[in-house]
């Protein structure tokens, strides 16, 4: 048996080459590298394909291969095939929400409360797409500066390679690839992903030497700055996690206030007209002539904005830089005399 | 690495603080003081469906702290994880206040939060009550477990199945949830299939859970709004009614004339030097109290206009000189001027003024007259083109607000009062009631969806008449109390009369207070609108006027129904054919069988159909074409004769009811004729008219069918949805943690090896 997953190990690894959207050489990855390969170059050729490609690829699976696993109960299923599978509900339970607040319109024979429910439907219904919108786009409003400052991309990818145990009904397909993203866990990134790697440069420690850079605290040793860069990216990391989450559910909130304004009562599919909606319903979500939405509209809008600029400010700048880090195994823990194990 | 730990637990450090913690509760030393693993102290937590409001409310504490902790960038995954739960409600929070807000009904701004409360519950209720409970019920297997870490974190036991902890299960856990299995006993490694058929069951009651919640929670949620809805409308009316009557009570007409308004104060000190136009006359109608009046305000929209008219017209130096600049000789001009003060130069006519301008010029008697009209036109052009500023109007703007502050506060408690009880808005009591005495109707029919589709199409009685008919007598009795007693209450609640008697004092202390005070002010043709001896017109006869009508309209709909349902069953006992039959004898009119039967089917469709405007029509419309003698029976039949029926058999039958009814007709009875005889101007106009005939069957019959329709269209639709997903999902929970072949093998084995 063991001879048998070292077979498919090979055969897979070949297939794993196939999906590395373009890079085809297996030389490119770092010497490190422990069968899982990080995605950051095809990040950098093809940022929207690959992720749009890693989506897809979740998305079909939540569906149909991780369902099948669990059902079965298999030994191989994961806490990332259930993570997966959590958009399952998302998309199903928006789908469901849309159809709660529209399934009776067909059947009112009344034509002015036909029209009255369909202006709530479409409301309805617009919420639960510009919820869903606002919620993932709202989350860039923090990651994109972060990594526009300090270079870390918290959503860096990398394919993850897992070897499984055989099975009752499976004895032969026992690899299966997971896309996973470097910084998912705060307790355990993927650090081994960024020593050696060929991408960032010819060192082993070429990634942190770059952040170091970014974070304005290389001091030229480049044969330690893993150890002083780790836990200031880790902190960089949390903040922006939680800031990302904060602000998107309220981001999702104003989302939905935007849909619920006048103009979406009637519903166009004009792309231009769609835009002037837009344009109108934000304005009257900020200016509603009643005074009391207006003044909500006003709050909701204003706590959105200002918990993404105080997660801004305070993932931007560095306010544990004379306290040290508190997240790091700090670097006084380390026997400098002693040759260090990476990896 | 034992060096590296001895460090990290003796360094007191504050930088090190952070990862020390991990480590220390990691590890300790032995006797010999060598490191060691702590003592493993992870534990099961006590199993349960639902869990205590306590624990959730310190979760929730440490959720907080956790949130701020991690936005200076200390977090662990765990804590990461519960944060993204609590931002979840606090978003939901703020979405649902902003729709609070914006919701114009109070039933809806409830049922916003409502709506979050059973979305979230539906979500936490679901995977309890359809996964985890029966599958717990049936194998023992609590798929949701909780334990607790050895840092005291709460985790879910079955969260990732690569990390087995089901280690922690104790000797009995194991042996309970075997049993129940039906584990076989002499499996020579029973533990081990026990726990492999727990983890099955909890990766196939996980995945279950995903695959169902998204179609689950959403109509779960909308279906206990549903149920919720009206508990909730009982309360919240209960609280509009007992809120406003207390506010009522509580207002005083006097006592707060003192105060002084101050929004148009504000204004006018900032604006003082504004031209007064549309425009700034607009802001200051916005800025005075509001009285809500559209008569009311176009009062004093006019009365401004003529103040500022006013203004324009009082004559004063400048606007002379301005006039007559260049045009008149300056030294008879300042002469003239001179010899006149401020006040009579305002006192004066501008005919005055030019004849006086005019005499002192010294021209012939001809000249003198061509030279005043010349005069008098030039000032009057000037002094049309004069502006007016709000600065000028201020004294007398502050005077109208300071006079208007309290009857505009007071007239809006009488108006809640009124508006809680007969307003037209749903969610009213009178709504309400109206919807309770629907429901009742159709519920005790027992209404097919085919039979509501054919109502709601055209609003045919027929089917109602057909389904009354075949009611026995008990149920019919037993409907009919539920309508009256639903009747009672609406009178009782509103109390018309008590309602009636607290709108009019109030709205005559309220107005005349204010009348008082704009008297006072000076403001005599405003304080007319609101209250005088005539009444008519004014503003405290439009309130009562309002509140009476509604009053009567209502129960005027609702007695009609009780009239209508009476006379079918008159008709199926055979009464008012005999009733029909004698006054078309009395009549000298056709009374064989047929003739009665149409007289009959007449004043049935007179009942269940006629409009206002029928009735304006005296029955003549294209819908009836009465003649004089038809329409003189039909109106005694349905209008008259209060007290015969009374004796008759179905108020013998049930007292109560015809009681209630003749009581009403005979109150409103000569009222009605006199609006369908258009004898009485009072009564004869179309709102008086309204209120007293209440709602065709018809119209009312056709519009409840597409409510109910509608509504039961959608709970068939969700309801049915809601228990297909619970079915499957139920089922499957029930098909789930089959034995592997592993374990059936050795199940085998120990059978054949005996």
């Amino acid at each position: 048996m063991v001879d048998k997953i070292g077979v498919q190990n090979y055969t897979n690894m070949k297939s794993l080459s196939a999906l590395t959207f373009g890079s085809k050489d297996a030389e490119k990855r770092s010497k490190c590298e422990n069968h899982d390969r990080l995605m950051a170059e095809d990040i950098k050729k093809h940022p929207i394909s690959t992720r749009l490609k890693i989506q897809s690829d979740k998305l079909r699976k939540a569906f149909t291969k991780y369902p099948v696993k669990g059902f079965k109960g298999s030994k191989n299923a994961n806490f990332y095939e259930f993570l997966t599978m959590g958009s399952v509900p998302y998309l199903t339970g928006s789908a469901m929400l849309i159809a709660v607040f529209n399934g009776a319109r067909a059947f009112i024979s009344d034509e002015a409360k036909k029209q009255a429910a369909a202006k709530l439907g479409n409301k309805m219904g617009l919420g639960v797409l510009f919820y869903g919108i606002a919620k993932v786009l709202s989350k860039k409003l923090i990651e994109i500066p972060v990594k526009w400052k300090h270079g870390i991309d918290v959503n860096l990818p990398y394919i993850k390679k897992i070897d499984e145990l055989p099975e009752e009904d499976n004895k032969n397909n026992l690899v299966s690839y997971e896309y996973h993203k470097a910084y998912e866990s705060v307790d355990f990134p993927r650090w081994d992903l960024f020593y050696n790697n060929k991408f960032y440069g010819e060192d082993r420690n070429s990634y942190f030497s770059k952040i170091a850079d970014k974070m304005n605290i290389n001091d030229g040793d480049l044969e330690h700055a893993d150890q002083k860069v780790k836990p200031k990216i880790k902190e960089k990391v949390i903040q922006t996690k939680v800031f990302s989450t904060l602000i998107s559910y309220l981001w999702a909130a104003v989302g939905v206030g935007v849909a619920m304004q006048k103009p979406w009562e009637k519903l166009s599919f004009n792309l231009k007209e769609i835009g002037s909606k837009f344009v109108k319903s934000c304005k009257e979500f900020v200016n509603n002539p009643n005074p009391a939405a207006r003044t909500a509209g006003r709050v909701l809008l204003g706590a959105a904005v200002g918990m993404t600029l105080l997660g801004n400010f305070l993932t931007l700048f560095d306010f544990n830089k004379d306290k040290g880090s508190k997240t790091q195994a700090a670097s006084s823990l380390i026997d400098e005399s002693k040759e260090k194990v990476v990896c | 690495m034992s060096n590296v730990l001895n460090s990290i637990l003796t360094n007191n450090s504050t930088e090190n603080k952070h990862n020390s913690y991990v480590y220390k509760h990691t590890f300790t030393f032995d006797s010999e003081g060598r490191v060691k693993p702590k003592e493993d102290k992870a534990k099961l937590l006590p199993s349960r469906i639902f869990g205590s409001p306590v624990e959730y409310a310190k979760d929730l504490k440490k959720d907080v702290v956790n949130i701020g902790r991690a936005m200076k960038g200390q977090a662990n995954d765990h804590e990461l994880g519960r944060i993204n739960d609590v931002a979840m409600k606090i978003g939901s929070l703020a979405l649902a206040c902003y729709l609070f807000v914006k919701n114009p009904l109070k039933l809806n701004k409830t049922m916003e939060f409502v709506g979050l409360g059973t979305f979230f519950g539906s979500m936490a209720l679901w995977p309890k009550l359809a996964i985890q409970a029966p599958i717990k019920a049936r194998t023992g297997v609590d798929i949701h477990q909780k334990y607790i870490d050895s840092q005291g974190r709460k985790k879910m036991m079955f969260q990732d199945p690569q990390y087995d902890l089901t280690d922690l299960y104790s000797r009995e856990d194991l042996d309970r949830i075997g049993k129940k299995l039906k584990v076989n006993e002499n499996l020579p490694d029973r533990d081990r299939f026990i726990k492999q058929r727990a983890k099955k069951l909890a990766t196939q009651g996980n995945t279950l859970w995903m695959m169902s919640a998204g179609l689950a929670a959403p109509v779960m949620s909308a279906l206990t709004c549903n149920v919720l809805e009206k508990p909730i409308t009982n309360v919240l009316e209960q609280h509009a009614l007992n809120s406003t009557k207390k506010a009522m009570e509580a207002l005083k007409a006097e006592g707060i004339d003192s105060k002084v308004w101050e929004a148009i104060q504000k204004y006018v000190s900032e604006n003082g030097q504004t031209v007064l136009n549309e425009d700034s006359l607009k802001e200051i109608m916005k800025k005075l109290p509001d009285v809500n009046s559209s008569d009311f305000s176009g009062n004093i929209r006019k009365y401004i206009s003529s103040l500022a008219d006013n203004i324009k017209n009082t004559l004063n130096k400048n606007v002379i000189n301005e006039a007559l600049k260049g045009k008149f000789d300056q030294a008879t001009l300042e002469k003239v001027l001179g010899e006149m003060s401020d006040d009579v130069i305002s006192q004066s006519s501008v005919e005055d003024i030019a004849r006086k301008l005019a005499n002192a010029s010294g021209l012939s008697h001809g000249k003198k007259n061509k030279l005043i009209g010349e005069l008098t036109k030039l000032i009057k052009d000037t002094q049309s083109k004069q502006t007016v500023t709000v600065g000028q109007i201020g004294e007398q703007m502050q005077k109208l607000g300071n006079s208007l502050v309290n009857f505009s506060s007071g007239k809006k408690v009488i108006e809640k009062f009124i508006h809680a009880r007969v307003g037209e808005e749903s969610g009213t009591y009178i709504a309400n009631q109206w919807g309770r005495v629907t429901n009742t109707l159709f519920k005790s029919l027992h209404l097919s969806n085919s039979e509501l589709k054919a109502l709601q199409k055209d609003g045919n009685y027929e089917i109602i008449t057909k389904k009354l008919a075949e009611l026995p007598a008990d149920k019919y009795d037993k409907l009919m109390n539920k309508l009256l007693k639903l009747i009672e209450d609406y009178e009782t609640k509103t109390g018309a009369d008590e309602m009636m008697n607290a709108v009019s004092t109030k709205a005559k202390e309220v107005c005349g207070a204010a009348g008082r005070k704009l008297t006072e002010n000076g403001f005599d043709d405003l304080a007319k609108k609101v209250t005088s001896e005539a009444k008519a017109g004014t503003i405290e006869n439009e309130i009562t006027q309002r509140a009476s009508s509604r009053i009567l309209g209502a129960k005027s709909s609702f007695y009609r129904l009780i009239q209508w349902m009476d006379i079918l069953k008159k008709e199926q006992s055979g009464e008012l054919k005999s009733q029909v039959a004698e006054a078309l004898k009395a009549a000298g009119k056709d009374s064989s069988d047929d003739a009665v039967k149409a007289m009959i089917e007449k004043c049935k469709s007179v009942l269940s159909g006629a409009t206002p405007s029928d009735y304006a029509e005296k029955l003549k419309s294209a819908n009836f074409r009465l003649d004089n003698d038809e329409y003189k029976i039909i109106t005694d039949i349905l209008f008259k004769n209060g007290e015969q029926e009374a004796a008759s058999g179905l108020a013998a039958h049930k007292k109560e009811i015809m009681d209630r009814l003749v009581n009403w007709k005979n109150n409103m009875t000569p009222d009605l004729s006199r609006a369908v005889s258009g004898s009485s101007d009072a009564a004869s106009n179309a709102t008086q008219r309204s209120a007293l005939s209440g709602k065709p069957i018809t119209d009312w019959i056709k519009e409840s069918a597409k409510d109910i329709y509608t509504s039961r269209k959608w709970l068939k639709i969700f309801g049915g949805a809601m228990i297909v997903i619970a079915g499957i999902t139920l089922v499957t929970g029930l098909i789930l943690g089959h034995k592997s072949k592993m374990e059936k093998q050795a199940e085998k084995e120990i059978k054949t090896n005996g």
